[in-house]
């Protein structure tokens, strides 16, 4: 009986044991992909906030220190507020401060691409508009489709994108779409963009 | 009584000077539910608390997440839109800088500007002394 229990006892862990080194490393994997590399980098003098800024968004519960610049006026931030622990993509073109965040966990949510959006004036003709962002590593380019025009920024090594519409497409229309695109042109992701 | 009197001035100075200098928030939609181009703005500014943050969030994570995308912006009194911020990141928000650009009456305004349904609330801060 004794006998028996044991080795019950060793395939129920030796089952654990399998399933764990099978899925173990791809939850790993996948908790690492949800976050932007850039974070596990050393904060250089370039990733730092103006000041200005810096003291604005600490009064939200942004971690100003924490940031890191990946492409133009473009920032990841860490901040804590609504008993939550967010990261967050600033942007600070412009003169201007604006932020989405999510769970500092599950920062991409799933997709390849994060992007925001800012403009000056009403949505149907907007005056000034420029897009800014994060990508995985995968993502080496951004294309913005303006009807019948598309502009393209290259991914930082940050994984960063800043693109802002030229006067002249901005008068074609509203961007439509977003791709991101890997080093081979395939497209890996398509959003449509908001319409107002 | 008196020395009682003067403690207690002090505190009430002490707090009012800690309330002076803290940010505040205040919700002026939701939460609740909205559907899409769904949207509301809030109350007009005053000299004595000007509005320079506006945010919308935390959208519900079950249908439309991670794509819930959402407009912030304030609005002056002659209907113009300034600082207006979509993403479809779980908060969304906007700022006016600080100094005399926020020197202008305006209102927050939020909405839903995705094709889904997604919970939320909006709220405005003062985050700076008049």
């Amino acid at each position: 009986m004794r006998h028996q229990l044991t080795r019950t006892g060793a395939i129920v862990v030796g089952f654990v044991a399998i399933v764990a080194a099978l899925t173990l490393p791809g939850f790993i994997g996948a908790s690492r992909n949800n976050s932007p590399d850039v974070l596990s980098k050393p904060a250089a003098k370039p990733d730092m906030l103006p000041a200005t800024v810096a003291a604005v968004l600490e009064k939200v519960g942004f971690e100003p220190l924490t940031s890191r610049a990946v492409a133009l006026d473009t920032y990841l931030v860490k901040r804590h507020a609504h008993g939550e622990s967010l990261l967050c993509l600033v942007s600070t073109y412009n003169d201007r401060t604006s932020s989405g965040c999510n769970p500092e966990a599950d920062f991409f949510a799933g997709r390849s691409v994060v992007w925001s959006m800012d403009e000056e004036g009403k949505p149907h003709k907007p005056a000034a508009l420029w897009i800014s962002g994060v990508a995985k590593p995968v993502i080496r380019t951004i294309r913005v489709g303006f009807g019948a025009t598309a502009i393209e920024a290259v991914v930082s090594d940050d994984g960063g994108f800043f693109i802002k519409a030229p006067a002249e497409v901005l008068a074609q229309g509203r961007p439509q779409t977003l791709e991101g695109i890997d080093a081979d042109g395939n497209v890996i992701e398509s959003t449509s963009l908001p319409r107002d | 009584m008196g020395r009682r009197l003067l403690v207690m001035l002090g505190i009430g100075s002490f707090g009012a000077l800690v309330l002076a200098a803290m940010a505040f928030a205040t919700l002026y939609a939701g939460p609740k539910t909205w559907y899409q181009g769904w949207d509301q703005d809030g109350p007009w500014d005053t000299a004595q608390a000007r509005w320079d943050w506006n945010g919308m969030g935390p959208k519900s994570d079950d249908a439309c997440y991670p794509n819930c995308s959402s407009r912030v912006t304030f609005i002056d009194t002659s209907s113009g839109w300034t600082y207006s911020h979509t993403d479809s990141l779980s908060w969304t928000e906007t700022s006016i800088p600080s100094g005399s650009a926020q020197a202008y009456t305006k209102k927050p305004y939020c909405r839903n500007n995705s094709s889904d349904v997604y919970t939320a609330a909006c709220e405005m801060w003062s985050l700076s002394e008049p």
